[in-house]
């Protein structure tokens, strides 16, 4: 019997005993995902201008500590799921062209996967939140969650109501949970503005919602400003700071203590990513061989890109001003590459692992759910790498490991 | 959903009678479409048992993905019938495939299809900014459509193509998330800013995406899809000419303003000395009378100019006219700042700016 016949059968009992149809607590709109420290699962819901707050319980979170993620000594990922797409559109009654992935999310106590996803592509579009439970994608029952929300988006007039609906938008592209507050990022259909939303949690009804200005430093003359794709809380030298990629892809460093209600900052612009190009992520991460602070950047263009935390701490600002020239390319701050193309989200499972949802390597067909071990998110099957042909040398004993048995 | 109820029904019978399991002959399944269930009938009692303990006797699955799972579905025995109801609503013109497999007996099985009511084609019915010449840095267009739309077709749908014929090579910026107002029927367009901001790469190696002096069209294909899945039809296009580049922050004092007399219900007027943005326009100008209340009434511009027609007759007195900071024209400068803002400017704090008129 397969997990989602078993879901089927529990979820039924309940129903059949109440005698109601489907209890619907899903949100609007399902995009931009991030936990707390503990079971707090925020889910950026841009239609209805919300972020909601869903308390996961025990019936809705598995362990899955005992899910083999891989071989990291061997540089050897797991396909969790292969075309993942079409497994979540089947249990929708879809076919894959009719779901969308939206974000993707790590609850690391347990290091269960979820997932946001939108069935069909019209206003009223279902939002649905899965989990992976080892290897199978499940849909989870919203209805058991204890649920918050609180207000992100732009409120509505009567002018910009058209039959009910509100013509400005806020696209939530971005939230981070940093003790006890998050930090809501997203993108405007009526302005171009960087303004960065900060909210205590639990809710109380208070909206921060700071304007941040920057340089950009790619101006020789000029500042302006513009919208943060996304963004981490990281500590440098000790102080909690707001390091966050804008679109077209300046990477600003500001101390979170300057993110005070309706604060204009000029933050300090350290580095740029190069053009033609958006972020999609950055994480933070420590190193599991050298113990070194980093965060990772995931980019729609270019492959991903890696920054020591020492590095960001000790950055100057990039040159501004009258007399500066010119930055046309990667700059600023120094940028490990990573071998990262075809990512569409990324998130870390432990001190060990990161999974990508991502088109596998050789198929671009395929949208696999894969995981792929730090430090240098490299997964040898992926590369045409000297050390995985049969007659090649093996100085580091690749061939001498047994053959990897998953769970 | 008549008609479309009916068909299933006649499907689901033409199966029935097919069967020829004599235990399953009084067994009919037939779907409500007004409950969104599949309702089967006609079983003996114990069997009705079996199905309520067991749920996963049944399958339900899009015809499409024979090897899937059955989608989730909740039971409910009312009346000494089964109500099977799935946890995602079934869509028209998609086969699916149902069963209950019986444990100790035959299983029951048919295909249906719920028929697609008819979709309206969609258009599209507006393009902001809608004066014929604009700035040559204009950040953001307005697509406005006659339904609501499918998300995921802009990279594909849309183009901006020089009067030369020659596709202008990625104007817009590419987010993951298209830019809808909550209808799905208004598209925002980002020119990307990296190819307008003065001395940024993108500027300077592949040029701004709109070149002084130069016609452009805007084209929407023909296949872009509404929500329903109805085509455009054949290409719209939107055309316009670029001039020069807009580049100063806004001044209000360059507005001419047009007061209506008191007593009288005529729009309060503004003239913009450019183009502001629409969306803007209508949700960050407000009028306050000489009591300190909104003015209530009809909104209207099309970028060039605003007006407001009031609801009750105007009173004599100073009417405040409040421009939001965050009012931007088509090239994202603002009140506080040109959008390419000299150093040292866009952190300055620039409060709400008002014009003060009198109305007599």
């Amino acid at each position: 019997m397969s997990i989602l016949t078993k879901s089927i059968g529990a979820s039924l009992i309940a129903l059949a005993a109440s005698g109601a149809a489907w209890a619907d607590a899903s949100p609007q709109s399902a995009g931009a995902l991030a936990f707390d420290d503990a079971n707090t699962l925020f889910v950026g819901d841009s239609k209805a201008g919300v972020v909601h707050a869903f308390e996961l319980n025990g019936n809705i979170i598995e362990d899955q500590a005992d899910y083999v993620l891989g071989r990291a000594q061997t540089f050897e990922g797991r396909t969790i799921i292969d075309n993942i797409d079409e497994k979540i559109a089947a249990m929708l009654g879809v076919t894959a062209e009719d779901i969308v992935i939206n974000d993707m999310a790590v609850h690391a106590p347990s290091k269960q996967i979820f997932l946001s996803v939108h069935r069909g592509h019209g206003p009223n579009a279902e939002a649905v939140i899965l989990k992976v439970d080892h290897g199978e994608v499940e849909l989870v029952d919203l209805s058991d969650a204890a649920h918050t929300q609180t207000s992100v988006g732009p409120v509505p007039s009567a002018e910009t109501l058209e039959f009910g609906q509100p013509l400005n938008t806020l696209a939530i592209t971005d939230i981070d949970f940093y003790k006890g507050e998050i930090f809501v990022s997203g993108v405007s259909n009526e302005e171009f503005s960087s303004k960065l939303r900060r909210i205590a949690y639990p809710f109380d009804g208070n909206v921060k919602s700071t304007s941040i200005e920057i340089w950009h430093a790619v101006h020789a003359m000029y500042e302006t400003r513009a919208p943060i794709i996304t963004q981490t809380i990281a500590e440098l030298d000790g102080e909690p700071t707001l390091v966050a990629v804008y679109a077209c892809t300046p990477i600003v460093k500001i101390p979170l203590a300057e993110l005070t209600d309706g604060a204009q900052i000029r933050g300090t612009m350290i580095g740029e990513m190069g053009f033609g190009n958006t972020p999609i992520d950055i994480l933070p991460y420590v190193n599991p061989w050298d113990g070194t602070s980093n965060v990772i950047v995931t980019n729609t263009n270019r492959s991903a890109a890696s920054i020591k935390l020492e590095s960001l701490a000790s950055a100057e600002a990039m040159p501004h001003g009258e007399g500066v020239g010119n930055v046309f390319s990667i700059a600023g701050v120094p940028q490990f590459p990573l071998p990262m193309s075809g990512t569409q989200h990324l998130d870390m499972v432990d001190p060990m692992w990161a999974v990508a949802l991502r088109t596998a390597p050789e198929d671009a067909g395929n949208l696999q759910l894969h995981t792929i071990p730090l430090p240098f998110f490299f997964d040898r099957a992926d590369h045409i790498v000297e050390m995985n042909w049969a007659d090649s040398p093996d100085p580091f004993g690749y061939r001498a490991a047994p053959k990897l048995e998953f769970n | 959903m008549q008609r479309a109820s009916k068909f299933v029904r006649q499907i689901f019978s033409a199966a029935l009678l097919l069967s020829p399991f004599s235990a399953l002959a009084e067994t009919k399944a037939r779907f409500d479409a007004a409950l969104g269930a599949i309702i089967v009938s006609g079983m003996v009692s114990k069997d009705t048992s079996l199905l309520l303990n067991d749920p996963s006797l049944i399958r339900l699955q899009n015809a499409a993905t024979p090897e899937a799972s059955g989608m989730l579905v909740a039971l409910e025995e009312v009346n000494g019938e089964v109500q099977i109801k799935p946890r995602f609503s079934l869509q028209t013109s998609t086969r699916y495939a149902f069963s209950i497999n019986w444990p100790n007996a035959a299983p029951f099985s048919t295909e249906f299809t719920l028929n697609a009511v008819a979709a309206a084609a969609p258009d599209l019915v507006a393009f902001s900014p809608q004066q014929s010449l604009i700035p040559a840095n204009t950040l953001r267009f307005y697509l406005s459509f006659s339904e609501p739309m499918a998300r995921g077709q802009v990279r594909d749908s849309i183009s901006l193509v020089r009067g030369d014929g020659q596709i202008v090579d990625s104007p817009f910026l590419n987010l993951a998330t298209e830019l809808w107002d909550g209808n799905q029927k208004r598209l925002t367009l980002l020119l990307d800013p990296g190819r307008i901001k003065q001395g940024v790469g993108p500027n300077a190696i592949a040029g701004a995406p709109l070149v002084e002096g130069q016609r452009y069209q805007l084209v929407v294909s023909g296949k872009m899809k509404s929500a329903k899945g109805a085509v455009l039809g054949s290409d719209r296009r939107a055309v316009f000419e670029v001039g020069p580049p807009e580049r100063h922050a806004i001044d209000p004092q360059g507005w001419d303003i047009a007061t209506p007399h008191a007593g009288s219900t005529l729009p309060f007027t503004l003239t913009f000395d450019r183009i502001i943005d629409s969306g803007a326009a209508l949700r960050l100008l407000s009028l306050i009378d000489p009591n300190g209340a909104e003015i209530s009434g009809t909104l209207y511009t099309d970028g060039g100019g605003w007006s407001l027609t009031p609801s009750t007759p105007w009173e004599p007195g100073y009417y405040q006219l409040l421009i939001d900071p965050e009012l931007e024209d088509v090239a994202g400068n603002t009140i506080r700042a040109a959008f390419d803002a000299t150093a040292g400017i866009i952190g300055s704090t620039v409060p709400e700016a008002s014009i003060y008129v009198h109305i007599d």
